[in-house]
């Protein structure tokens, strides 16, 4: 025989009514369901005490919880904060993905994201409006079961106290003693932090504030040097951003620049502050593995080759020709073999050389005329062209997730390009072993195969190179590497095999992050063919640059 | 000694939030605003000598009493100012003196976009009158308004950096360590 519920569904349909008043909103939530039982194993230890169930768009509170804690009469308040949460704070997830990608920036030193305390912020000071004895009795209630008190969570409630007129204080006398003592002055900056946060009304500039007035009560760098913001009450409820959120908020961080430039000038932050915090392409890599450090381990990899991909889009683009709309014609430059001119032909075909070659003195009664024609199509392969690359992934570049891995900007910008131009891609990534795509037609599946990385030694697959060309012959071949590809080469028969290979190409083509490479005795078979063509980049981070040329020479007409 | 009449604060920043500031009052327009007052409670109003004795002793007070002649208009302060005034013989410029000091570093624009600040402002304002806060006891508008004394909490908020100064300093330095640090640990560069 199952226990009986803790509340009984009119007083939780009461409770819901009352929730929702304080919001004065419609929202297509649900109470808590009395009749489902949910086990100690659904709830890790005392957190969350609620949360919104997305799939079945229900409310979900520990009841049990609350009894222990003996503030059952506090549901209200516990309802009104998470709907809280979903109506107004935050107002959307791409400004939690957005905070987030500010903190990361800011902070880099703390483990986990303050969002959740930031929001906890907003939505207890509507809610404390009219239900703050209510709210307090909850964090009074986690007290009480809590061995030890973080800083930051004193802090957390010394504001509220500061917010509310509450009948009795929520932290205990040897709290704030023990405050008193580690962190002296900290109920003026209560109170300081309550009269000043409110105030704010651009959101990064208040959580600009927000971080610079709580990072000192955040738990020291350990080991790692990692401050962790533990878990307060009610404090894991915020939804988590999606990668599309957080690649918007990568994206565009306008906002998040301007609140930083403004909080230094305000003197919340220490000078250099916000130009430290600016995240360049290499800070941005930073800053996703950052925001991915945190989750579950398949979840995160993936969500972080997302994020990561969707970068690499961006910088690629910055390369990447876009052609005008209309096809592009050929100028006639051909000439065409000699015919007898005739009355009503333009005179200015008329070719007088060939005319006095042929006909000598009766040139002038016999005149030729030679036309010029345009200089054939493009070729087929300009209207379905298919690239193979051949991509350098050894040790020594960086992992493309963690640096900008210029060869692999590079592979992207040629990738894009081809399949823009309406053509198919084969990747090619070597180190010590290689690794061979099939024929892709979709730049998300190209860029998520070209950013695969080994980084081992380097060792150029010259057999696939062979085997690839025989089966495929009308296919453009790049080779991106830099002088590992020369030290390859030696030997008797790889020269032979790349000068074949550029045979049985429309073109073969080293990108190559080194110079001299044309006074390599290794490359002069090649370098003899008319198919294969030799790039040299001096410096490295010309690579996606000369890529983006490369395909506006190949594919432009 | 009668009992001050009591003062609505609650519906007067009702009144104040649908009433927003469109330019700020001239200062003598300011003044005959707060004058007229104690003419209305049947008093003579603080002379000419203690004005200007006023707007030299803060630097502020311009803009205050253009903010205090602003709420007056806007809202039903000025009726219940005038009954407190009327119900009371203290001296205009025992009034005028206690409020100047006690709004001292609170600007135009914090009285008119901070919540606090602005609640300050009208609760020094009736305690100078004298008046009441309806639904308060003295004893709790007492404790409300010292929470909300902006001169205290500023003095208490740079007591406790300066005393913090060293945790502040390393705050800094750790922040910008931090970025530092992040930044070189990227490494190879282009």
């Amino acid at each position: 025989m199952s226990a009986a519920p803790v509340l009984t569904g009119e007083q939780v349909a009461g409770a819901w009514r009352e929730a929702l008043a304080t919001w004065d909103v419609r929202t297509r939530l649900s109470p808590p369901d009395t009749d489902v039982e949910r086990g100690a194993g659904h709830w890790q230890g005392d957190e969350p005490l609620a949360y919104i169930d997305l799939e079945t768009r229900r409310v979900v509170v520990n009841l049990d919880l609350l009894r222990k804690m003996d503030c059952l009469d506090s549901l209200p308040a516990v309802l009104a904060h998470e709907i809280g949460h979903h109506v107004r704070y935050p107002h959307h997830l791409g400004l939690v993905a957005s905070l987030e990608v500010m903190q990361r920036r800011l902070l880099p030193d703390v483990e986990e994201s303050l969002t959740n305390l930031f929001f906890d912020l907003q939505v207890n000071e509507v809610v404390g409006r009219t239900r703050a004895e209510e709210l307090a009795a909850v964090y009074r209630g986690f007290l009480k079961r809590s061995r030890g008190l973080p800083p930051s969570f004193a802090y957390f409630l010394a504001v509220q106290e500061e917010l509310f007129e509450l009948e009795s204080p929520i932290l205990t006398p040897s709290v704030s003693a023990v405050m008193d003592r580690e962190h002296p002055g900290w109920r003026a900056d209560a109170r300081q932090f309550a009269q000043t946060f409110y105030d704010l009304t651009d959101q990064h500039l208040q959580f600009a504030y927000f971080c610079s007035r709580f990072l000192p009560y955040l738990d020291p760098p350990s080991g790692g040097n990692r401050r962790s913001a533990k878990a307060l009450p009610l404090g894991r409820d915020v939804r988590q951003p999606e990668a599309a959120d957080y690649d918007g908020a990568l994206q565009s961080q306008a906002a998040a620049d301007s609140a930083l430039r403004e909080a230094q000038a305000r003197g919340w932050l220490p000078e250099g502050a916000a130009e430290g915090a600016e995240a360049d392409d290499e800070g941005i890599l930073d800053v996703i593995r950052r925001i991915t450090a945190g989750l579950p381990g398949s979840a995160a990899a993936e969500f972080r080759a997302v994020l990561v991909g969707s970068h690499y889009r961006r910088l690629a683009e910055r390369y990447l020709f876009h052609p005008p709309r209309e096809p592009a014609t050929s100028e006639p430059s051909l000439p065409t073999t000699l015919t007898p001119w005739e009355v009503g032909d333009d005179p200015k075909a008329i070719d007088w050389t060939a005319s006095v070659i042929s006909s000598g003195v009766l040139a002038p009664a016999r005149p030729l005329r030679r036309d010029l024609e345009p200089d054939g199509e493009p070729g087929e392969w300009r209207d379905v062209p298919a690239m193979e690359i051949y991509l350098d992934t050894s040790g020594s570049m960086p992992e493309p997730s963690s640096q900008v891995n210029a060869m692999t900007l590079a592979a992207q910008v040629l990738a894009a390009s081809t399949l823009r131009h309406g053509g198919r891609v084969r990747g090619i990534i070597y180190s010590g072993s290689h690794e061979v795509s099939a024929w892709m037609y979709s730049e998300d599946v190209a860029r998520r195969f070209l950013l695969r990385y080994a980084g081992g030694g380097t060792n150029f697959p010259f057999g696939r190179l062979a085997a690839l060309s025989r089966e495929e012959p009308r296919a453009i071949r790049v080779v991106i590497s830099d002088s590992d590809f020369l030290y390859n080469l030696r030997g008797d028969r790889n020269p032979r095999v790349l000068a074949e290979a550029a045979e049985r190409s429309l073109r073969l083509v080293a990108l190559l992050a080194t110079r001299g490479a044309d006074r390599d005795p290794s490359l002069g078979p090649a370098l003899a063919h008319p198919r294969f063509h030799l790039l040299e980049v001096s410096d490295i981070a010309d690579l996606a640059g000369a890529a983006g040329r490369l395909a506006a020479a190949l594919f432009e007409p | 000694m009668t009992t001050p009449p009591e003062v609505d604060l609650a519906a007067i920043r009702a009144e104040l939030d649908r009433a927003p500031l469109v330019s700020p009052f001239p200062h003598e327009v300011a003044t005959a605003v707060v004058a007229d007052l104690w003419r209305r409670a049947g008093r003579a109003p603080p002379d000419d000598a203690a004005w200007a004795r006023w707007a030299k002793r803060s630097p502020r007070w311009r803009e205050q009493l253009g903010m205090l002649a602003h709420v007056l208009t806007a809202t039903g302060l000025a009726a219940a100012a005038v009954a407190c005034l009327a119900g009371s013989d203290r001296p205009a410029e025992d009034v005028m003196d206690e409020l100047v000091d006690g709004i001292r570093p609170l600007t135009a624009e914090m009285i008119r976009s901070n919540a606090f600040r602005q609640e300050e402002f009208l609760r020094r304002f009736v305690a100078c009158l004298p008046g009441r806060i309806a639904g308060e006891s003295p004893e709790r508008s007492a404790r409300r308004l010292d929470k909300l004394d902006y001169r205290k909490t500023l003095a208490e908020y740079r007591a406790a950096e300066k005393a913090r100064e060293k945790e502040a300093a390393e705050r800094r330095k750790a922040i910008l360590e931090a970025q530092q640090r992040a930044a070189a640990a990227r490494g190879w560069r282009e």
